[in-house]
């Protein structure tokens, strides 16, 4: 009888945590959004402040996914990669460093997005691991260099399983961590975290 | 029992509208880039058309920019324009980039090497 009592508090509890870790991402958004309606956006070159190698060609494909599927039309990556190499501008830190009125001059965009990839590694405890992910990510009108949207999150995901003893536990944890891909943690925490941007004219009705 | 079986069919729901899927467009489109990016050339072609081609009645926002930019990397150069076309027509303000990609981007094939313009460099990274 007594368990029959705990099942229903459980499952309503449950339910409302699963809700509330979707919606607890809290970005800054310009209280103008709205009037500046953004539309066209470069999505800058992801800027890796990590030890991470190859970043960019897993980042840059998913954050401009993200971006265009929320309703924006993006400049193609592949376009905007060729104009700044052709510039001699292969480091994305130099690229994120130009005042944004430069790309409204030479591109025609309303907004650039800066991205800035904070983590991307595997973290060991004594008997687990997780892998993180972790963007800083701000929208900016090219107009006048006003920051529009910004967000940071990180993404932790810890590998489950069950082992028996501490040593296979071990052992566990640093499998787990090895074979965890990124690129599904970066697509998820890219989304959260776009998921918060106001939609844009092109989004599906 | 009843309460946990809808319980349970609402937390499916949950995660499924949660985890949205991406449309197959995109997907082969993603893959397109992060090969182009990788440094492939003729491997990425079949990705680009494969996006192309599973896009039903709305192309993914930037493809046939993406596709031409591969195209003109590979030195395709009538091909990467009518790709540019394609973009221009549905999105008119994209014209801009693709002109002063197909003006300044020296082609990779062609061994025709060309001077960058060091004074656009100048003009981007002045503050």
């Amino acid at each position: 009888m007594k368990k029959t009592y705990l099942i229903k508090p459980l499952f309503i509890s449950s339910l409302m945590f699963l809700v509330f870790t979707g919606c607890v991402l809290k970005p800054k958004i310009n209280p103008n959004y709205k009037e500046l309606r953004p539309s066209y956006v470069l999505v800058l070159p992801p800027e890796n402040l990590t030890s991470g190698t190859e970043i960019e060609e897993t980042v840059y494909p998913i954050i401009y996914e993200k971006l265009s599927r929320r309703g924006y039309y993006c400049l193609s990556p592949e376009v905007a990669r060729a104009i700044f190499n052709s510039n001699k501008l292969e480091d994305a830190g130099r690229i994120n460093s130009i005042n944004p009125q430069k790309f409204k001059e030479l591109f025609g965009v309303d907004a650039i997005l800066k991205v800035r990839v904070t983590e991307w590694e595997s973290k060991y405890y004594v008997i687990g691991s997780s892998v993180n992910v972790g963007f800083e990510m701000e929208l900016i009108n090219t107009a006048d260099g006003a920051s529009l949207w910004s967000l940071k999150n990180l993404l932790s995901k810890a590998p489950s399983g069950n082992s028996n003893g501490i040593l296979g536990a071990l052992v566990q944890a640093a499998v787990h961590a090895a074979m965890t891909p990124y690129e599904p943690i970066a697509e998820e925490n890219a989304m959260n975290m776009v998921k918060t941007v106001p939609k844009g004219p092109y989004a599906k009705k | 029992m009843r309460f946990l079986i809808l319980s349970s069919v609402f937390m499916g729901m949950l995660i499924l509208t949660n985890c949205s899927s991406v449309p197959p467009e995109w997907r082969a489109y993603k893959v397109a880039m992060k090969c182009h990016f990788e440094g492939k050339n003729d491997e990425c072609v079949k990705h680009y058309e494969k996006a192309i081609r599973k896009s039903k009645s709305v192309t993914p926002t930037g493809l046939h920019a993406s596709y031409g930019a591969h195209l003109y990397r590979m030195g395709n150069v009538v091909e990467a324009e009518e790709e540019f076309k394609k973009e221009i027509e549905l999105y008119p303000q994209v014209e801009k980039p693709l002109a002063i990609m197909l003006k300044k981007v020296p082609l990779e094939k062609n061994n025709q090497p060309e001077v960058p313009d060091t004074t656009q460099q100048e003009s981007l990274e002045t503050n």
